[in-house]
């Protein structure tokens, strides 16, 4: 796909927080615009190319992440703060070819700070590999409900045209049984009384 | 009880995106502290809704990867193809001078496929620049030409963003500048950049011409058609454009 627009950071980071469509034609933009980043880093720090493409789509996800949980301040420009991710990414994925550590997994598995002012919580218990078994046990009909509600940000009434459903209403409902669905499993195979 | 518990639970997930009003915050945290069983459904609900940000996150890091690896296919196959297209008209150039030999040559100019250059290989060489030679004088900047014309497009990049150049040899050499800069971009398949760069270089500047006929690459390259179309337009209305003909044989081939 071709990207056209530019955008500016201020504009960036709305259309990442407001979800939808927005938010995916956005990740586009931010995937294309630093493509440059690869070439660059990979020299500098000597990585393979299957070494970089990973630190970099790692490192987009990162910045995704952070803008959503208003960690980015714009104290910098904001394709200044994504190359600092992807350097830092890049360099933790030279460490995790030398002590073998598994830096994603506990990096995706860290609660976001909301989160964690929330419920103090210190230890991380699932895997990722545990939370994807949990997330095919509900099976794709919900799992796509539920990312497009709880990643994408996608609105009731899109959610409904996207998943075939008649209306926003039995979209929202089905929203409510997978949740739910999805709480028990959590609930069973963390070992919730 | 259950009834005023769940008046609350429907209240979680404004909490946690904080969209709850101050009063509703209170009044949510105060019935934590007093019900568990409250404490424990907003755990849970935590705890699911990390579990289906992760999941996201896998998802569009896959999709992100996968685009990569299409593009580093895409660029491995240009590579040979460019690769195969050196080893073609020397082949050529060895048949054909067997068959000078023999009175035949001539047949055989005709067989390469000019449009099919154009698109695929052609590029500014140093040659094309038009006449400043004694200004080209400063060395990083000769240097960059240098990387350009051996389509070491990466590296041009790289050094670019590296060791900016100066301003005053940008302003003194502003077409050229920005049209290897985003013919870099072009060919590293930086679509978008590629265009903006290209854009930069006005109409009475020399290197507008094949900045313009860059452009037409790009967008081809890109498939945005409607820009495609719209600049092969611009070139069929300058007679004098060095590709006004392929610019035609493209619009209606199109």
């Amino acid at each position: 796909m071709a990207v056209d627009n530019n955008y500016s950071d201020s504009e960036i980071i709305q259309l990442i927080k407001n979800g939808g469509s927005a938010f995916e034609q956005i990740a586009e933009y931010l995937f294309e615009s630093h493509l440059g980043y690869i070439h660059k880093a990979k020299k500098q720090l000597n990585l393979s190319l299957e070494q970089a493409n990973d630190a970099y789509a790692d490192a987009l996800v990162k910045l995704i992440r952070q803008i959503r949980n208003d960690r980015f301040l714009g104290e910098s420009k904001l394709s200044t703060y994504f190359y600092s991710i992807f350097h830092n990414t890049c360099v933790d994925v030279l460490r995790k070819e030398t002590t073998n550590l598994s830096y994603s997994s506990l990096n995706e598995l860290a609660y976001s700070k909301k989160e964690k002012d929330l419920l103090n919580l210190i230890e991380l218990k699932d895997s990722v590999k545990q939370v994807k078994a949990q997330m095919h046990q509900i099976g794709e009909p919900c799992k796509k409900i539920l990312l497009d509600w709880a990643y994408w940000g996608y609105s009731m009434r899109e959610i409904a045209v996207r998943s075939s459903l008649a209306s926003e209403e039995s979209a929202r409902s089905m929203k409510y049984k997978c949740l739910k669905k999805l709480k028990a499993i959590m609930t069973t195979s963390n070992g919730y009384t | 009880m259950k009834e005023s518990l769940a008046k609350y639970i429907a209240l979680f997930d404004q909490y946690l995106d904080g969209n709850l009003s101050l009063d509703a915050i209170h009044g949510l945290e105060e019935a934590l502290t007093l019900y568990p069983n409250l404490a424990r459904a907003l755990e849970e609900h935590i705890d699911a809704r990390r579990a289906l940000r992760v999941e996201g996150e896998q998802q569009l890091k896959a999709s992100f990867k996968h685009r990569l690896e299409e593009r580093d296919k895409r660029r491995k196959n240009n590579i040979e193809q460019k690769k195969a297209s050196r080893v073609i008209p020397l082949y050529l150039k060895m048949v054909s001078s067997l068959l000078i030999l023999i009175g035949c040559a001539v047949f055989f100019t005709q067989i390469v496929n000019k449009d099919k250059e154009i698109e695929s290989f052609e590029d500014p060489s140093i040659s094309y620049f038009r006449g400043n030679d004694s200004d080209v004088a400063e060395d990083d900047w000769k240097e960059l030409l240098h990387l350009f014309s051996e389509k070491a497009y990466d590296e041009f990049l790289d050094r670019l963003a590296n060791h900016p150049i100066e301003s005053s040899i940008i302003k003194k050499h502003y077409g050229q500048y920005h049209l290897t800069h985003g013919v870099s971009y072009y060919r590293t398949e930086q679509y978008n950049l590629a265009d903006k760069t290209l854009q930069k270089i006005p109409s009475d500047n020399a290197y507008y011409d094949q900045a313009l006929w860059f452009r037409i690459l790009n967008a081809k390259a890109s498939g945005n058609q409607d820009l495609f179309k719209e600049l092969l337009q611009l070139v069929i209305k300058t007679p004098d454009h060095y590709h006004h003909k392929t610019a035609k044989k493209w619009l209606t081939k199109k």
